[in-house]
């Protein structure tokens, strides 16, 4: 076998990206697809959740303004009552909405109601936070088994490149080249997709957990006011 | 609320999805179409490697096994002439092209310009000169005979042998002198004809010593038989006055053969010195000739030397632009050569297979261990010798074998040193006609040798 020989053996590469992909293994194939949805369903997560943070945030700050301006708990009420509230403002409904409970029947139940009010916040709180929370767990596995999932791609395709150096009998580079950067094309998508998941995971966790703790505050405070407003009428009815 | 795939309508507070897959094709569409990878150049490998096998290599430098044996006077013509001429390749028809021209002034020594060697003896002049010398002392003898027999003839001889002998000394002392004046081209021919003048000369002084010489032996043999009949007369009158005579005659000649012999002496340590002079000169001559000549020839080879070290381009350039025909015509003879050339008679061709080579190692050790002897005390060592062995295709040792590994201990050391000896005092070893054929690989034998301590 002359060198020429060789060089024919080799077969003419493609060495585009669509190349790659076409000239890959089946599984390898499989593991760049399923990569490349994972990155696209990634990156459509971190777009809805920062638009929702974002209007998560405007809504919450509206919504505080709106309270400490001075305006009665009723009409607050009324005016939220009317349009599905998020975040303080649900928490401000629920906890409203039970203390209307409490006084609307003939006996007023007002012995426990603070602790009933408690309850109502923590359980509006955790749903609150589990629906921003919802899908970050997406992220945090891709970002943690992409690189792993590429690299299944890779060593496959390169076990593939070394059986087609033995069938050959070629040790040329021009025969185990294509193999290897088809093999190395999955670890680079596999990348691709979990390093802006791991970003935006920890970026969004952060802002989840900021907007948790400013739930618990108010609900804190709102609770604090509603139990006042309970003893004062205790007190009245004593 | 978990992964839904909201792909039924469009949301306007989750446009994610949307916004994500068109930013992916986006990114693939360019990765596709703009940051495609440039065409690479085509592959070539920087050294062309060829792998191959032990085998093949073996198969390809392998020699023709059952090829036509060579002639013993191989016959190197290639074509057969016409002419039958046996011509070697190197000795072409044509004369090859000369060597780079000299420059004009650079003249090969003229033939006559290089004088004949001066010291070479004349085989002429030689004779004439023994001629000479044998006439001399003829001549001194005659003159001794003549004196004793006559003391005025005696001096005339001697006289004459003298002014001969001056005559010649000038004459010689003559000649050299002219031979060192005259130039060296005549030198020879002078010398020649100096020498046949004194050849001539020689040769009448001989001539006329011969014939008194004659003259001499018959006045003696005159004057013996008068003696005799002098002494025949008287010896009857009186018997003790013969004997008294004859005591006296005695005597008397040898009174004369004493002084004949010293006359001799004389002539002879005179001609002796007359030849020494003689040869002097002509050596002095000689030598003042010789010394000439070879500056003259010194001078003429460095101005030769000085323009040969002169580096010239253009005859090397005239010698490289030549389009003359290649001069070589091929070798021709009787026959043309036919017979293939063989590969070498041990090349890389066969080696043994492990097997072959375990069995080998196996006989070898059976027949060194017939001639081997423990050394005493000595059990089982702790390493194995390791003995380096050269063998003749015969099965004797090319060298003296060796130890490649001895161990460190005095038994080890002892051990080998006893393998050694075995091997040595085993020399020529039986090794089977079959490995003949793998010589190559078995001619130089390093193994381990284990020897059991007998």
């Amino acid at each position: 076998m002359t060198p020429a020989d060789a060089m024919q053996a080799a077969p003419a590469v493609d060495m585009s990206l669509f190349g790659l992909f076409w000239q890959a293994h089946f599984v390898v194939k499989i593991v760049m697809v399923g990569l490349l949805g994972a990155s696209i369903w990634c990156w459509s997560i971190i777009v809805d959740k920062t638009l929702l943070f974002r209007r998560v945030e405007a809504e919450m700050d509206a919504f505080e303004e709106a309270f400490w301006s001075g305006r009665s708990l009723e009409e607050l009420y009324r005016s939220f009552n009317d349009r599905q509230p998020t975040g303080l403002g649900a928490l401000f409904v629920a906890a409203m909405r039970e203390w209307k409970r409490s006084f609307e029947g003939s006996g007023r139940q007002i012995h426990s109601l603070s602790q009933r009010i408690d309850k109502v916040l923590d359980v509006t709180i955790q749903r609150e936070v589990e629906r921003l929370d919802s899908r970050l767990l997406f992220l945090a596995s891709i970002g943690s088994a992409g690189p792993y999932i590429g690299l299944f791609g890779t060593v496959w395709g390169i076990m593939t490149a070394f059986t087609s150096i033995a069938a050959s009998k070629n040790t040329s580079l021009a025969v185990v080249a294509p193999g290897i950067a088809e093999a190395l094309f999955a670890t680079a998508i596999g990348l691709f997709a979990a390093i802006p998941a791991v970003l935006a995971y920890n970026k969004l966790q952060a802002s989840v957990a900021k907007s948790q703790s400013r739930l618990e505050g108010f609900a804190d405070e709102f609770s604090a006011i509603l139990s006042r407003q309970i003893d004062e009428r205790m007190s009245l009815a004593a | 609320m978990a992964l839904r795939w909201p792909l039924k309508d469009f949301d306007r507070k989750e446009p994610g999805v949307w916004i994500s897959g068109a930013a992916h094709a986006a990114v693939l569409g360019v990765a596709l179409f703009a940051v495609a990878a440039p065409a690479l150049p085509d592959a070539q490998e920087g050294v062309p490697v060829e792998v191959m096998t032990e085998q093949e290599f073996s198969q390809m430098t392998r020699g023709q096994r059952d090829a036509e044996k060579p002639e013993n006077t191989p016959n190197r013509a290639e074509r057969v002439s016409e002419k039958i001429e046996e011509r070697e390749p190197e000795n072409a028809k044509v004369d090859a092209p000369a060597a780079p021209t000299r420059t004009a002034d650079m003249k090969v020594a003229s033939v006559d310009a290089i004088p004949l060697r001066a010291d070479t003896a004349d085989p002429v002049k030689e004779e004439a000169e023994a001629a000479a010398a044998k006439a001399a002392a003829a001549k001194a003898e005659a003159a001794k005979a003549e004196a004793a027999k006559a003391a005025e003839a005696k001096a005339k001889a001697e006289a004459r042998a003298k002014a001969d002998a001056a005559a010649k000394a000038e004459a010689a002392k003559a000649a050299a002198k002219a031979e060192a004046e005259k130039r060296e081209e005549l030198q020879k021919l002078i010398e020649r004809e100096q020498a046949e003048a004194e050849a001539a000369a020689k040769a009448e002084a001989k001539a006329k010593a011969e014939a008194k010489a004659e003259a001499k032996a018959k006045a003696d043999a005159k004057a013996r038989a008068e003696a005799k009949a002098e002494a025949q007369a008287k010896a009857e009158a009186q018997a003790k006055a013969e004997a008294e005579a004859k005591a006296r005659e005695a005597e008397h000649q040898k009174q004369l053969a004493d002084a004949k012999a010293k006359a001799d002496a004389a002539a002879k340590a005179e001609a002796d010195a007359k030849a020494k002079a003689e040869a002097a000169a002509k050596a002095r001559a000689k030598a003042v000739a010789d010394a000439r000549a070879k500056a003259d020839a010194e001078a003429k080879a460095r101005q030769q030397a000085e323009l040969a070290n002169k580096f010239n381009a253009g005859d090397i350039r005239q010698t490289l632009a030549s389009h003359a025909a290649s001069q070589s015509t091929g070798s021709t003879g009787r026959e043309v050569q036919r017979t293939a050339s063989l590969g070498a008679a041990s090349g890389t061709s066969q080696k043994l297979s492990p097997s072959l080579r375990d069995a080998l190692v196996g006989m070898l050790q059976q027949q060194i261990e017939r001639c081997y002897s423990a050394p005493p005390g000595a059990a089982q060592g702790v390493v194995l010798p390791m003995l380096d062995i050269r063998l003749n295709p015969d099965g004797s040792l090319t060298n003296e074998p060796r130890i490649m590994r001895g161990g460190a201990n005095a038994v080890d050391q002892s051990i080998a040193q006893a393998a050694l000896r075995a091997v040595r005092r085993c020399a020529p070893y039986k090794i089977p006609a079959q490995y003949a054929p793998y010589y190559n690989d078995w001619k130089a034998i390093n193994a381990e040798f284990e020897f059991s301590p007998v």
